[in-house]
């Protein structure tokens, strides 16, 4: 467990005084900033609106896949860019503790990041009058979990594809902007294979604006839509099937070939 | 896939040089049975069977030999294609236990770069399963033998090639391994820096420590141990004293082309020599390709001999005073 | 005795232009980076939204050739021309730019950021090679590779719509549709290249670049669609850097202006243009020779 926590302390560290913070600082930034922007001129009776349009536009789509190309798709395969790699699997520990052991830092670091942005963008919206509307429908504990869970699974998932891929970074873009940005928003039973559909369930199902939201997406068409925890589990279960496969693709490869010279 | 036959290891006997394998000791430290390693459809290693024994051992080999194929296969980076690899006992492949034993100086120059000298050895240190309190006192342990205590506290990122490589050392050895692996530990080290290098080898394998050491020059392996391992084309071509290869040196004769204004005339004085023992004038009537087998004086007679002759020597060239050469002779 | 002159002589032959120098580093990169698979998996990725909407058209001809029978082919002409016209090729547009982002991650994002971690500029510059000389090598080679992605589906597209018209009204109705679509692949492709350029010039690492770039890209996307779902104002969609090339785009084609694009294109070519500019001039701030090392 030593090396669980030794690889994670300094995998905390890299990701949080490293560049890529700066892209997903960028993406939290951004809600906070349109609702300082946006906020004082829209009419008070749109604050639910800003709040749900905000975590569903920024948050789900963008935030939560840029967290994960940025910090899980480079977890291992930066080590083996970097050719540091071999100092963590040429020392008496399990080759599965530096998986855990990363896969928990880019947990800490998305959760942290989601939200110090959520309470951000709440706060904001707070200064407005009427701002209690936000409460209503659930306020930070009703979209926190769905959000939280999409981190986990776009990062297990990532995770997955950064240890078994020599080019995880087209994967992840393609996967993330493409075939879930055109799946996700596809009526029919296609999105089912979509990670952001089930965000959107999980969030529209736990606040009531958000169903409304959902239904304008054409999410919500009320034929076989998962329950709120049905998309949990499914989530959860991306997540663990990416891990999986990220520890059992690390104990195969032979890194000391990958290294790009 | 088809392979060239290759000749079988050999231990080098001085004057006699027969060819016979060498034995296998199963309780050596490194023991590889039979192991090939295939990168697609090029060979890294090929069906090397060799025991390699205690105290410290050069690995030699030109450039491309499969020194690197050779020590990730010995440290388990890469899995054999074909044999088994066993280290101190162990299969090492998937076998992270074996990490507790075994100290891998890489020949990659890469680093975590924003940490500093001391902060790496000492993670590295406690990911052996060190305490904090002694991973930091074996890390300053380290730095200090390898000469780096002055700039423990600058970031690696700022040292210099002969640094890096030091501080590589310090990590192999932190934890007090049986074996240690250096995969041509003085690359661009300065001439002090490669001196206490090798006095620092030198005092691993008095303490009893196994050490394999891989490098392509011949005069920098020697300075360190006087038993080698030939590698050359993915297999191991003979294993033995280095004297030995010294002797072979000498004693295989060396080849060297000279172009001058007047050949028929030095030919004569050449074959006047014992140690030249063949003179041939090419076809172009302009090089001589002359034999000896004591290439030091040759080289040392032939400026006098242009002297009291007086024939304009314009170039003289060996391509057989290297290793290549002897390699050449041991594979034909 | 003989004595030669052993000393140094230069080369006294015939050296080529410095007009085309920048040549060399281009052709040299393409022909390296088209060695990686996944480059060219790329590549052929790229054209698969013009293979999908060949489809479509080839539904609507199937359409038209029932117009035909019954109005005249005229009628069908004209009818095929709106039908196959700008609106149709603009759907093509930001699939174009979604496949250009994606390749110049992959293909750009490391253009100058691995000369600089390989320190491979000293080698460059040690070269009769201008500053201007390396960035147009650099700039040729990823434009190449986005024009790919970008010229060579437009333009399928627009052949696959004239080749299976039973008349030639519609080639004379979108004759010059070829020249707009040319268009449009050169402003998507300089203004992505030159900014992931820049991107590259300012890391050392050519994963960090590419996050740094992906995530501009859609940073600034996200900004422009909730800015305008929020305020309904067009004017904030100037923002997103794909927003600006969609404008730019619709107005070159002749498109419908949408909703969020209801302003003049020439603000968007105007962002455009300072980006482009800006890019390139920051690479050439960038690349030096010699770098002063912590």
């Amino acid at each position: 467990m030593t090396a669980v926590w030794l690889v994670f302390r300094h995998t905390l560290w890299q990701l949080v005084w490293g560049k890529k913070i700066l892209v997903v600082a960028a993406a939290a930034a951004l809600p906070i900033g349109i609702a300082a922007l946006v906020g004082p001129v829209l009419p008070d009776d749109d604050i639910q609106k800003i709040w749900i349009s905000l975590v569903m536009g920024v948050f789900v789509q963008l935030m939560l896949p840029l967290t994960a190309i940025a910090f899980a798709l480079g977890l291992i395969s930066d080590e083996v860019e970097r050719g540091t790699l071999l100092y963590l699997i040429t020392r008496p520990n399990a080759k599965w503790t530096v998986v855990v052991a990363k896969c928990l830092a880019y947990l800490a670091v998305a959760t942290a990041m989601i939200l110090l942005a959520l309470i951000g963008l709440y706060a904001v919206l707070r200064l407005k009058p009427g701002a209690a509307a936000i409460d209503e429908v659930g306020g930070i504990a009703a979209v926190a979990p769905a959000l939280l869970l999409g981190a986990i699974a776009y990062g297990g998932l990532f995770l997955g594809v950064g240890t078994v891929f020599r080019k995880p970074m087209i994967v992840g873009v393609i996967f993330a902007f493409g075939w879930e940005g055109l799946l996700g928003n596809i009526p029919g039973q296609t999105r089912l294979l979509s990670i952001v559909y089930y965000i959107r369930i999980m969030i529209g199902r736990a606040t009531n604006e958000g169903t409304r939201f959902m239904q304008g997406m054409h999410v919500d068409d009320g034929v076989g839509v998962p329950s709120a925890t049905a998309s949990a589990i499914v989530l959860i279960g991306i997540f663990l099937a990416g891990v999986a496969i990220a520890i059992w693709s690390f104990g195969r490869k032979q890194y000391a070939l990958s290294r790009v010279q | 896939m088809t392979t060239n036959p290759q000749p079988e290891p050999v231990t080098m006997k001085p004057a006699t040089m027969k060819k016979t394998p060498a034995p296998v000791d199963p309780s050596a430290p490194v023991v590889l049975n039979h192991v090939s390693r295939w990168y697609g459809e090029v060979i890294g290693v090929n069906d090397i069977d060799v025991s390699i024994p205690g105290g410290v051992t050069g690995l030699l080999g030109p450039n491309g030999a499969g020194k690197t194929t050779l020590i990730r296969l010995m440290t388990g980076q890469i899995r054999p294609s074909k044999g088994e690899v066993r280290v101190l006992g162990e299969s090492v492949w998937n076998n992270p236990g074996i990490y507790r034993r075994i100290g891998l100086c890489p020949d990659l120059d890469s680093f975590w770069e924003t940490m500093t000298g001391y902060e790496f050895v000492r993670y590295t240190a406690r990911l052996a399963g060190y305490s904090a309190g002694d991973a930091s006192t074996r890390a300053l342990a380290q730095l200090d033998r390898v000469k780096l205590t002055h700039a423990k506290d600058r970031k690696v990122g700022g040292y210099s090639k002969g640094m890096r490589q030091r501080v590589k050392l310090a990590q192999a050895m932190v934890h007090d391994p049986e074996l240690v692996v250096l995969d041509e530990p003085l690359t661009g080290l300065d001439p002090v820096g490669r001196r206490e290098v090798i006095e620092l080898v030198r005092e691993l394998g008095e303490q009893g420590r196994h050490v394999v050491v891989s490098s392509h020059i011949l005069h920098e392996v020697e300075a360190m141990t006087p038993r080698i391992l030939l590698i050359h084309r993915g297999r191991i071509v003979a294993a033995g004293e280095v004297h030995d290869i010294r002797a072979m040196i000498d004693e295989h004769p060396h080849r060297i082309e000279i172009e001058c204004d007047d050949v028929r005339a030095l030919a004569r004085r050449l074959l006047e020599f014992d140690d030249v023992i063949r003179v041939a004038i090419e076809d172009d009537a302009k090089r001589l390709r002359v034999e000896t087998v004591r290439p030091d004086d040759f080289y040392s007679r032939v400026p006098e001999l242009a002297i009291e002759t007086g024939i304009g020597i314009e170039r003289m060239t060996s391509s057989d005073d290297n290793l290549e050469a002897v390699f050449h002779y041991l594979v034909k | 005795m003989a004595l030669y002159d052993q000393g140094y002589r230069h080369w006294d032959g015939a050296l080529s232009g410095h007009a085309t120098r920048w040549l060399t580093i281009t052709q040299h990169g393409v022909r390296q980076a088209l060695r990686n698979k996944w480059l060219v998996g790329l590549l052929l990725l790229s054209q698969l939204p013009m293979i999908g909407l060949s489809f479509v058209a080839y539904g609507m001809l199937q359409a038209g050739d029932r117009i035909a029978q019954m109005e005249g082919a005229d009628a069908a002409a004209v009818r095929m021309a709106e039908g196959l016209g700008a609106d149709f090729f603009m759907k093509l547009v930001p699939m174009e730019i979604f496949w250009v982002v994606v390749i110049c991650a992959f293909a750009g994002a490391g253009l100058v950021a691995r000369d600089r971690e390989s320190r491979a500029l000293e080698i460059y510059f040690s070269r009769p090679l201008t500053r201007l000389d390396y960035l147009i090598g650099k700039f040729g080679i990823i434009f190449t590779f986005s024009m790919f992605a970008t010229i060579v589906p437009s333009l399928l597209l627009y052949a696959v719509a004239v080749i299976c018209q039973p008349t030639m009204g519609y080639l004379k109705q979108t004759w010059t549709m070829p020249f707009a679509l040319a268009a449009v692949s050169i402003v998507i492709s300089t203004s992505a290249s030159a900014v992931v350029l820049a991107f590259s010039s300012l890391g050392s690492r050519y994963r960090l670049v590419a996050v740094g770039w992906i995530g501009f890209y859609f940073v600034s996307i996200g900004f422009a669609q909730m800015l305008f779902g929020l305020t309904k104002q067009p004017e904030f969609t100037i923002v997103g850097f794909m927003n600006n090339l969609e404008r730019v785009a619709i107005a070159l084609l002749g498109a419908t202006v949408r909703r969020e694009y209801d302003y003049s294109w020439m603000w968007s070519a105007l962002v455009l243009a300072v980006l482009t500019f800006g890019g390139l001039l920051l690479v050439l701030r960038r690349v030096r020779a010699v770098e002063a090392v912590k």
